[in-house]
């Protein structure tokens, strides 16, 4: 055991867990009664309580959540797809105009959501879809199609070619390729892509709220219009936001291994 | 699997979706920036050339925003680093569950941003947020965090201070994983050396760190910069651009221009000219990128 570390250790933590304070709040807000909920002191040991979670429901907040699920995973499904085989491409042969493309594709980084969504808005109100999930997923695919190509070639890169050129010696087709050897090769690298285009899709606010309608409104559209015409009922905000954030923590520290590669790229590499 | 005809159409439907996707409203924005299109007022969008960049560039109104804008980066952008690089210090030092600890100090990048806001929305309520309570029980005073009082100071309102730093409290731990990452291609034979020679932490930091962390902190400025021109949703919770317009940086007010005037025509040139700002920023990160930062790796 060595003291400095150890020292070190708890300073470190201590001030990690101070900077992150503001989360621990709120999630303990959510078990807290009308009661204690205005308490001042505030109180840190009460007899949790789920009202907040029923108050929610009535609400109709799990219809949000619901939503925010639907659309995540439709438009996350079909961007990791077309993501991965545009990936293999771009990895494994050269072609005119390869360069441009993958030019392009780092560019979008760049660009501010603000410029698309005028356009956006009027091309989804021409097609008469605004207001639906298709239009939401639609944005979506587009948006985290850029980073699911650029992320999975890096993991593509890193399998030798190799391995391609023996599978097809032993008569592999290509689909049979990506399945037996090439995806479960890069599966954890795909799980790290999988969750930061969840993660953006999931967080995404500015075009949710102008994509969707009462009906189809996502948890963050919800969440960011909560306040009531009588100022906030912290106890329903804060159980929305636990709901709304606990999956994604959970997923980061699932993921911790990859954590700082997948959010490293597209800066460093 | 050689077959050079397959591969075309694996990368065809990729691109093709960003093409339309993108890369269509990218330039529907550009060409209703020459028109003059207020959906209540006109029916039909006029042509009207530069007229709408004429007027923005004219109009007060756009530079007080650029102003806000101004003032916003330059308070939150230098609190970023200052607290970014000295966790990362911290965080670089041997300890157990040193994956662990980062990973905690990443969640609230990684939380939405909306969220992070509300958390603080309730922190800083001025009868019930914990933050005021502390304030009157040990200095008998109270804040109003998101109110027009001037910063004793800094010159500028609270409710802009606040967003200031509740960006501060999301984007610290980018800086943080950066400096890590460039702390890590810190060669451990230098590490020792100047162990060896017993060199003064300020020394270390100067000669030693600084070199090997220079070119990822001007990635992270300009990362920063560019992305705090894309502010809103921390805004739309926090301040909505309020109280009056103290809180309204550049991407709020195009989009209130948009979505509360209607005038579609103006949004879009202004956030034209934004882009215009970000590619400049663009550029200095490419030329980086590609010209100096590629023998990295």
């Amino acid at each position: 055991m060595n003291v400095n570390k150890l020292l070190w250790t708890i300073i470190a933590f201590i001030i990690v867990n101070i900077y992150i304070f503001p989360v621990y709040w709120i999630y303990l807000t959510a078990f807290k009664d009308r009661a204690t909920l205005f308490e001042l002191p505030p109180k840190v040991i009460f007899t949790p309580v789920w009202d907040n979670f029923d108050e929610l429901v009535r609400y109709g907040a799990i219809q949000a959540v619901l939503n925010s699920v639907i659309v995540t995973g439709v438009s996350i499904a079909i961007s990791l797809f077309l993501g991965f085989l545009a990936a293999y491409a771009l990895s494994r042969y050269r072609f005119p105009g390869k360069n441009l493309i993958l030019f392009y594709i780092i560019s979008t980084r760049m660009m501010p959501p603000i410029v698309f969504i005028i356009p956006i808005y009027m091309m989804f109100s021409y097609l008469g879809i605004k207001g639906s999930y298709l239009s939401m997923i639609l944005f979506y695919i587009g948006l985290t199609l850029p980073f699911s190509v650029w992320m999975t070639k890096t993991f593509v890169d890193d399998v030798s070619i190799e391995i391609d050129q023996a599978a097809q010696l032993d008569g592999f087709t290509t689909f049979k390729f990506f399945r037996k050897i090439l995806i479960p090769m890069i599966a954890p690298g795909l799980v790290a892509v999988l969750v930061f285009s969840l993660l953006s899709v999931w967080n995404e606010f500015l075009m949710a709220n102008i994509l969707s309608s009462p009906q189809t409104r996502p948890a963050s559209v919800v969440l960011a219009n909560i306040r009531g015409e009588r100022g906030f009922n912290w106890g329903r905000v804060a159980a929305l936001e636990l709901i709304y954030t606990i999956p994604v923590v959970i997923l980061i520290f699932l993921i911790q291994k990859y954590l700082v590669r997948g959010l490293t790229l597209g800066v460093v590499r | 699997m050689g077959n050079k005809k397959l591969f075309l159409f694996f990368v065809v439907p990729a691109v093709a979706y960003l093409f339309i996707l993108n890369l269509f409203p990218l330039l529907w924005a550009l060409g209703l920036s020459f028109f003059r299109y207020n959906l209540l007022t006109e029916r039909v969008p006029t042509f009207v050339g530069l007229g709408n960049y004429g007027t923005i560039l004219l109009d007060p109104a756009v530079w007080t925003r650029m102003q806000i804008t101004g003032k916003f980066i330059l308070i939150s952008i230098p609190l970023q680093f200052t607290l970014g690089i000295l966790i990362a210090f911290l965080l670089y030092k041997e300890l157990y569950g040193r994956r662990l600890l980062l990973t905690l100090f990443l969640i609230p990048m990684l939380i939405a941003p909306v969220a992070s806001a509300l958390f603080f929305r309730y922190l800083l309520d001025a009868n019930f947020g914990l933050v005021n309570w502390l304030l009157s029980e040990f200095f008998n005073t109270k804040i109003y965090w998101l109110g027009l009082g001037k910063v004793p100071g800094l010159g500028v309102e609270y409710a802009l201070l606040t967003v200031a730093l509740v960006e501060t409290w999301i984007w610290t731990p980018f800086i943080t994983l950066l400096v890590t990452a460039g702390l890590s291609t810190i060669p451990q034979s230098v590490i020792e050396q100047a162990n060896i020679d017993d060199i003064s932490f300020i020394d270390r930091v100067r000669y030693i760190v600084f070199p090997y962390i220079k070119p990822i902190l001007g990635l992270a400025l300009i990362l920063r910069v560019m992305d705090s021109f894309k502010t809103f949703d921390t805004i739309y919770v926090l301040t909505a651009g309020g109280p009056g317009i103290s809180t309204e940086i550049i991407t709020f007010y195009i989009y209130k221009l948009a979505f509360q005037g209607w005038d579609f025509g103006s949004a879009s040139a202004l956030s034209f000219g934004v882009l215009v700002i970000i590619l400049y920023f663009t550029t200095i990160f490419l030329n980086y990128f590609i010209f100096r930062g590629g023998e990295e790796q």
